[in-house]
């Protein structure tokens, strides 16, 4: 384990919600979670209960909706799923991400003269 | 929340057992993942809240915690808030009742009242009366009325189970109350329509119902005789109901009763313009419209009738009518409440511009710990919000008793209709209040501490110049408005201490007196009327033996009206034999008995008083007083000067005496022009007693209606009173003027005092390096000391200046209100800007010493 783990900012934790809802359908807190330590393969530092607060807060801008359900596990387990606006919202960030990070790509490209040997 | 988290650990354990760890240790793996339970906890629970509650919670939070550090500044922003949102919700909450607040009748605005102008006169007035000709034609044909009542005051002797009272009448027709909507909550209106056929009905109050009746159940049915006649209670009105006032200064008594108008119309003369008329617009009719209307039709009108011809008649809304008599005082009144509110706001922004001077260090910290201009302008507008909220509520406290207080003292001349509480409009006021002051005070600071954020680090924290330049101008707005109110007060109270001093010219000491009333019957023929003169001054002169034979009374007298007699007088058309005019002229007219003028000690300067050989029999004789002589006889000598009375052109009477002129219509008004009757030359049923006496009130009053209620029971008393209280309630009006100016007044040099500490205290405060240095360099405390001080002054005089401008332009409004003095009178003018100089020279002084004592190296060590 070389590298150590990223900071996660807010918004990208939003974000990472969000499409883990988009691609697995609606889930539970603890299985976004898990999904997302998965995805990132490892290498994302996450407070599990940092995943809690972001929960809330897409809520309360009605990019999520939850519902009391019994899970798998014969315990009861709010489930979370995205709503229409959450679907668009997805989408806007989403392209937005890339843009983002094809735009850094392509500075840290130019490597400076006499650098690199 | 604690479900879904301990669900989550459940899950996390038992993907942790399945990799192979031992349940202890899957456990703690779980937590750890999760970051620990309490601070994911937290998280949510911050996420949640709606975050700018949980901001506002902090900043109040925090600004209470300031509150509690400073208390003194607190509780000053507070004081002056209270004081200021206090007045003026109270003052207010009276003008409203009496201003804004509708008429109790059915949809008040489609109400209109009418008024006639006669065209072609030297000054065009316009008279509030029309004639019920004209009410009967506009019913038939007016196309934008839908009803019209008509009604006229009077008082009248009712009696009702053996007891005569005087009762304060209208006589209307049945259309008055279906005009203003009202219906009685017992029983029926005045049966019938229109104005034509007489009727026995009467429709009592619920005030009446409650005195007379003692709220008798069957009270409807039962009979009372009102001036002799019989009548039947039909309807009892509801409690809160009141008859619109249109002219009835002369009746300052609510009625209590409401007969028929058919049965005096012809007595009275259905075609001369006496009545008062109420009409209710057609709905979606306007107030142009229906004058229009009107105009058409009193121009058709006036071709059949000629008494029509050259008169207009105005329609007026009803409510601005009733109002339009007490506009001026109240405009007054209100705008030196939202003056006072004014300054009380000013006062409480230079409080917050000196604070926040101080706290620009405080800011600067924050500022370096993240927090953004808009946070430091949100906390800074909570706070002012919090202390204006607070002062707020303290303040309808405040309100609550200061409207008790002046209700107390409320004069009767201008009208308040029904109960006078805080209403929702003024809770809706006083908030609005809050908020503007809290806007108001807290916007200034606010702002100047957005630019305290873009100084550089190690510039000096406090550089108040603008500030202070803010600060003097408010303060010399201050003491300008200060000396304006304190100049207006002055001459007020002047105007009412030369206004007291008035010699009455006639004696008040010890002179009692009282109303009386009795039924007058009809007469249908001469000899009837001889009777009816006859018995008419057989009851006066019962009255008059009864009360002189009380023991302790010295002497009585008869008059018509109690001295003095502030409301339109009792006025006869007459002329003088030998002294034709080409306009007809009237004068004040007085019934008096032999003992009246010596009663009051008024002498009689020329000729004869009355005696009692002056009868009926006798020769017809007056007597007038010097205004009258003055005015209208023009050789000098009055006595054997004959005049002929409007009432009796028939027989010329004789003048045989001229008394000395009295202040009998109120202190403040000239004598006018009055003739005297001998009481038993003039049968009148009405008149009033003058007694002089040395026993209290409390004892002759009894002693008076015992006796009356023996000898004479159809004679219904009034008014009780003493003379003197009736000369003091005339003063009524500029005492309450005078009071409500002074304490403004003085609550404005309080503001002035308390802003000018303030902003005295926080430029010193400002410069206390500098003059610290200056100390050390030599200066004396004497030279620091004037130095603060004059600044103060400075302040004080451009004030004073601008202050007395403002007094002299609002002079004019005063003028009318003053007595015995001129609106721009130097000594008050003087005075007043005096005064108000010495006040701020105290004020500057505290702080000017505690400048002078600054040890100079605490205050360089200050940098």
């Amino acid at each position: 384990m070389a590298e150590s783990k990223l900071d996660l900012l807010q918004g990208t934790l939003d974000l990472m919600v969000l499409q883990t809802l988009a691609a697995l359908g609606p889930l539970h807190g603890y299985g976004i979670a898990r999904r997302i330590e998965q995805a990132s393969g490892d290498s994302v530092l996450l407070n599990q209960g940092t995943i809690y607060a972001a929960l809330v807060r897409l809520r309360q801008r009605g990019w999520i909706a939850a519902q009391w359900g019994i899970s798998d596990n014969n315990r009861r387990a709010r489930f979370y799923s995205l709503t229409a606006r959450g679907r668009k919202q997805l989408a806007a960030d989403a392209s937005h991400w890339q843009r983002l990070t094809a735009a850094v790509g392509r500075l840290l490209a130019l490597a400076p003269e006499g650098e690199g040997r | 929340m604690e479900a879904e988290l301990a669900d989550h650990l459940a899950r996390a354990e038992n993907d942790n057992l399945a990799r192979g760890l031992t349940p202890s240790e899957a456990r703690r793996q779980a937590r750890l993942a999760l970051g620990g339970e309490d601070s994911a906890r937290e998280l949510q629970r911050d996420a949640r809240g709606l975050p700018w509650l949980s901001a506002l919670r902090q900043d109040v939070a925090y600004a209470a915690r300031g509150m509690r550090r400073n208390p003194g500044f607190a509780l000053l922003v507070v004081l002056t808030l209270v004081l200021g949102m206090g007045a003026s919700t109270a003052i207010f909450s009276v003008a409203n009742a009496v201003l804004l607040r509708p008429l109790p009748y059915n949809n008040p605005s489609q109400l209109v009242g009418f008024s006639y102008l006669r065209h072609g006169g030297a000054t065009a007035r316009l008279y509030p009366y029309v004639s019920l000709n004209q009410v009967e034609a506009w019913r038939r044909e007016s196309r934008t009325l839908d009803s019209v009542g008509s009604f006229v005051f009077s008082a009248l002797p009712v009696r009702v189970a053996n007891q005569s009272i005087s009762v304060t009448t209208v006589f209307a027709d049945p259309e008055l109350l279906t005009t203003l909507g009202v219906a009685p909550e017992v029983g029926s209106n005045l049966s019938g329509t229109g104005s034509t056929r007489k009727d026995s009905s009467a429709v009592i109050t619920h005030r009446l119902w409650m005195e007379a009746f003692h709220g008798d159940s069957q009270a409807v049915g039962r009979t009372l005789l009102a001036d002799g006649e019989s009548y039947t209670v039909v309807g009892i009105l509801p409690a809160r109901f009141e008859f619109p006032r249109r002219d009835a200064s002369f009746f300052p008594e609510q009625p209590d009763l409401l007969l028929p108008v058919a049965n005096i119309a012809d007595l009275w003369g259905r075609q001369y313009p006496q009545w008062v008329a109420v009409g209710r617009l057609k709905p979606g009719v306007g107030l142009r419209q229906a004058q229009a209307d009107m105009d058409g039709l009193t121009a058709r009108l006036s071709a059949h009738d000629p008494a029509l011809k050259g008169i207009s008649v105005r329609l007026n809304g009803l409510q601005a009518d009733t109002t339009r008599k007490a506009r001026p005082a109240l405009l007054i009144v209100l705008g030196i409440s939202v003056l006072l509110l004014l300054i009380a706001c000013s006062n409480v922004m230079n409080l917050l511009l000196a604070r926040s001077a101080a706290r620009t260090r405080e800011m600067l910290v924050r500022t370096a710990l993240g927090a953004t201009p808009a946070r430091l302008v949100r906390q800074l507008l909570t706070e002012s919000a919090c202390l204006t909220l607070v002062a707020g509520g303290l303040g309808m406290l405040f309100a609550g008793l200061g409207n008790r207080a002046l209700l107390r003292l409320w004069p009767s001349f201008l009208p308040v209709t029904g109960h006078v509480g805080l209403d929702w409009r003024v809770l809706a006021f006083a908030l609005a209040l809050s908020l503007a002051s809290a806007l108001a005070t807290g916007v200034v600071p606010a702002w100047q501490c957005r630019r305290a954020r873009e100084r550089q680090p190690g510039e000096r924290a406090t550089s108040g110049r603008s500030f202070a330049r803010l600060q003097r101008g408010l303060m010399v707005a201050q003491v300008a408005l200060g000396v304006a109110l304190l100049a207006g007060a002055g001459l007020l109270a002047n105007s009412l201490i030369r206004l007291n001093s008035v010699d009455p010219e006639f004696r008040s000491a010890g002179v009692l007196g009282f109303e009386f009333l009795m039924p007058t019957q009809r007469a249908h023929s001469p000899a009837e009327l001889q009777q009816r003169n006859d018995r008419i001054v057989g009851l006066n002169e019962t009255i008059l033996e009864q009360v002189k034979a009380i023991p302790g009374v010295v002497s009585a007298g008869l008059v018509t009206n109690l001295p003095p007699e502030t409301r339109a007088g009792m006025f006869m058309g007459f002329s003088i034999v030998g002294q034709p005019t080409s306009s007809p002229q009237s004068c004040n007219f007085q019934i008096a008995s032999e003992d009246y003028f010596p009663t009051l000690a008024v002498p009689v300067v020329e000729g004869r008083n009355f005696t009692p050989r002056d009868n009926s029999e006798a020769r017809p004789v007056v007597m007038v007083n010097q205004a009258f002589v003055r005015e209208f006889l023009r050789r000098g000598d009055a006595l054997d000067r004959q005049l002929t009375a409007s009432f009796n052109p028939g027989a010329p009477r004789q003048v045989v005496g001229v008394v000395r002129d009295m202040h009998d219509r109120g202190l403040g008004a000239k004598a006018i022009p009055t003739v005297y009757v001998p009481f038993r030359q003039f049968a009148q049923a009405y008149g009033a007693v003058v007694l002089r006496t040395n026993l209290p009130p409390d004892t002759v009053f009894p002693a008076v209606r015992a006796r009356l209620q023996r000898s004479a029971p159809i004679v219904a008393l009034d008014h009780f009173t003493s003379i003197h209280d009736r000369i003091d309630r005339t003063l009524d009006e500029p005492r309450f003027y005078t009071a409500m100016a002074a304490t403004c007044a003085l609550m404005a040099l309080l503001f002035v005092t308390l802003g000018l500490y303030g902003v005295v205290t926080f430029s010193v405060a400002r410069r206390t390096a500098e003059i610290g240095i200056r100390t050390a360099l030599g200066a004396t405390m004497g030279s620091i000391l004037r130095g603060v001080l004059w600044q103060g002054v400075g302040m004080a005089l451009a004030g004073a200046a601008i202050g007395l401008v403002l007094a002299l332009s609002a002079g004019q409004v005063l003028a009318q209100l003053l007595f015995a003095i001129k609106p721009n009178d130097p000594a008050t003018l003087a005075g007043a800007a005096t005064l108000v100089i010495l006040v701020t020279l105290g004020a500057s002084y505290v702080p000017a010493r505690r400048a002078a004592r600054v040890d100079p190296l605490t205050a360089l060590r200050h940098e």
